[in-house]
């Protein structure tokens, strides 16, 4: 680490040290759902993520080579109506490969649409619908941004515990995300005399994507939440601010032909909850071969805007 | 400087202009008198709850009942030693578990709820 990310780091050090162990963000009565790191909370909110730091090497993310893949994901999310919101994703990638030039570009931009449907104050759950629509030709294609686009319908929803009578387990949720991606074009394979893109398997394949499912599933025990409902035991602010998360992904292709099988990830990690916003850090384990065969990171700062500026960006536009 | 290095100054120049202490947004339970959870040997004469942000006692509510399902509070909320501290008074309690329901109104609108016990024993 050089001298500026060493500064950087103490700052934010510093930063952490000083702030109080609020807590936000999608709100059902006495839950609060963290933001979590490898698939979208279960409601709305104002919000931006500045940024989320995935790293991966070479297996982890299904390579040949000794790659080290770093992306930079920044998302603005901005409520429209108190439940439904309008989310904005792009990132930047890196690829740094043992004996070559590294690699740097844009991925594409990423619409979403969300509106949290219900909301439980009483039983602490949430369920969202949410639309995205990826731009195709919006990102960099020598870096795996794909020329042609996807719609994507998503279900998420999350479930806390603490109306159960369950003593100390009440601080437990669990929130989900079960996502069909259709492409834009299709996956197909090529005559040999066409050649293709090849993919990188054996024989031809055409420019296109398969249509993919995505699922995952956080399970998360909320210190402020026992702090604050169940047993104050004294925790020192930073500790009480802590969310031990162990989030559960998948992805799978839905049509043929496919390139690759269905991936298995488990990133076990910490969310600190803020007043401002959240900062995350988990491992992403990958849980069968197909998902690789190295553990990688992803990190996350996450802004608040909605606690930070009531009275401005942090409001829905139609109240 | 690289564009990651960029990346971290950048996050961190944001983060260092927001105030963090500032009345903003939910008011989330912070502490209580009694404690959540806890288990005491006299009645207190108020329950008091301290809030991470400013709350408005005109729309903010709290209620006090025992395992009978039975208020036990004396109905009037009242602000504690600062903006940000919600107390209303109970009647003397015999042992028992009494449970706290609150919701409170913070400053710029937001609201928020919990719910807690606490105990009584002889």
């Amino acid at each position: 680490m050089n001298r500026v990310l060493s500064a950087a780091a103490f700052g934010c050090a510093g930063l952490l040290a000083s702030s109080l162990p609020a807590r936000a963000h999608v709100v059902a009565g006495a839950r609060v759902f963290p933001v979590t790191l490898t698939l979208d909370d279960p409601g709305v909110s104002d919000e931006v993520s500045i940024p989320a730091l995935t790293y991966a090497r070479d297996g982890a993310d299904g390579g040949t080579g000794p790659t080290h893949e770093y992306d930079l994901g920044f998302e603005y999310d901005k409520t429209i109506t108190p439940t439904t919101a309008l989310i904005l994703n792009d990132g930047g990638d890196v690829f740094q490969t043992n004996g070559s030039r590294t690699r740097t570009g844009l991925e594409n931009l990423v619409v979403t649409g969300k509106w949290q449907v219900c909301t439980s104050a009483a039983h602490e759950f949430v369920v969202s619908l949410g639309i995205s629509r990826e731009i195709g030709g919006t990102g960099t294609s020598s870096t795996g941004a794909d020329a042609h686009g996807s719609t994507t319908p998503s279900l998420y929803a999350g479930k806390g515990l603490g109306d159960l009578p369950i003593g100390l387990l009440r601080p437990f949720a669990v929130t989900g995300e079960l996502s069909y991606t259709i492409a834009d074009k299709g996956l197909k394979t090529l005559p040999a005399a066409q050649g293709g893109t090849g993919d990188g398997i054996a024989g031809a394949f055409n420019d296109g994507s398969n249509n993919a499912w995505f699922g995952g599933a956080s399970f998360q025990y909320s210190i402020p939440y026992l702090q604050s409902q169940v047993r104050d035991v004294g925790l020192p602010s930073v500790i009480g601010s802590l969310v031990p998360v162990v989030e559960v992904n998948w992805s799978s292709p839905a049509s043929a032909p496919s390139a690759q099988g269905t991936r298995w990830t488990v990133a076990p990690g910490l969310i600190y909850l803020a007043q401002w916003g959240e900062i995350g850090v988990e491992a992403l384990i990958p849980a069968n071969k197909a998902a690789g065969s190295t553990v990688g990171a992803v990190a996350l700062l996450h802004l608040f805007l909605d606690d930070l500026f009531p009275h401005g960006i942090g409001r829905p536009i139609v109240q | 400087m690289t564009s990651r290095s960029i990346a971290v100054v950048l996050g961190c120049a944001i983060l260092a202009l927001v105030p963090d202490t500032a009345a903003l947004a939910h008011a989330f339970l912070r502490n209580a008198i009694p404690a959540v959870g806890s288990t005491i040997r006299q009645t207190p004469a108020d329950v008091t709850l301290a809030f991470s942000e400013s709350v408005e006692p005109a729309f903010s509510t709290i209620t006090v009942t025992n395992a009978q399902g039975v208020r036990v509070d004396r109905g009037v909320l009242h602000r504690g030693v600062d903006d940000a501290r919600l107390a209303i008074g109970v009647t003397p309690l015999p042992p028992g578990r009494y449970v706290v329901d609150w919701h409170a109104l913070s400053t710029d609108t937001h609201r928020t709820q919990g719910r807690f016990s606490f105990t009584i024993v002889p």
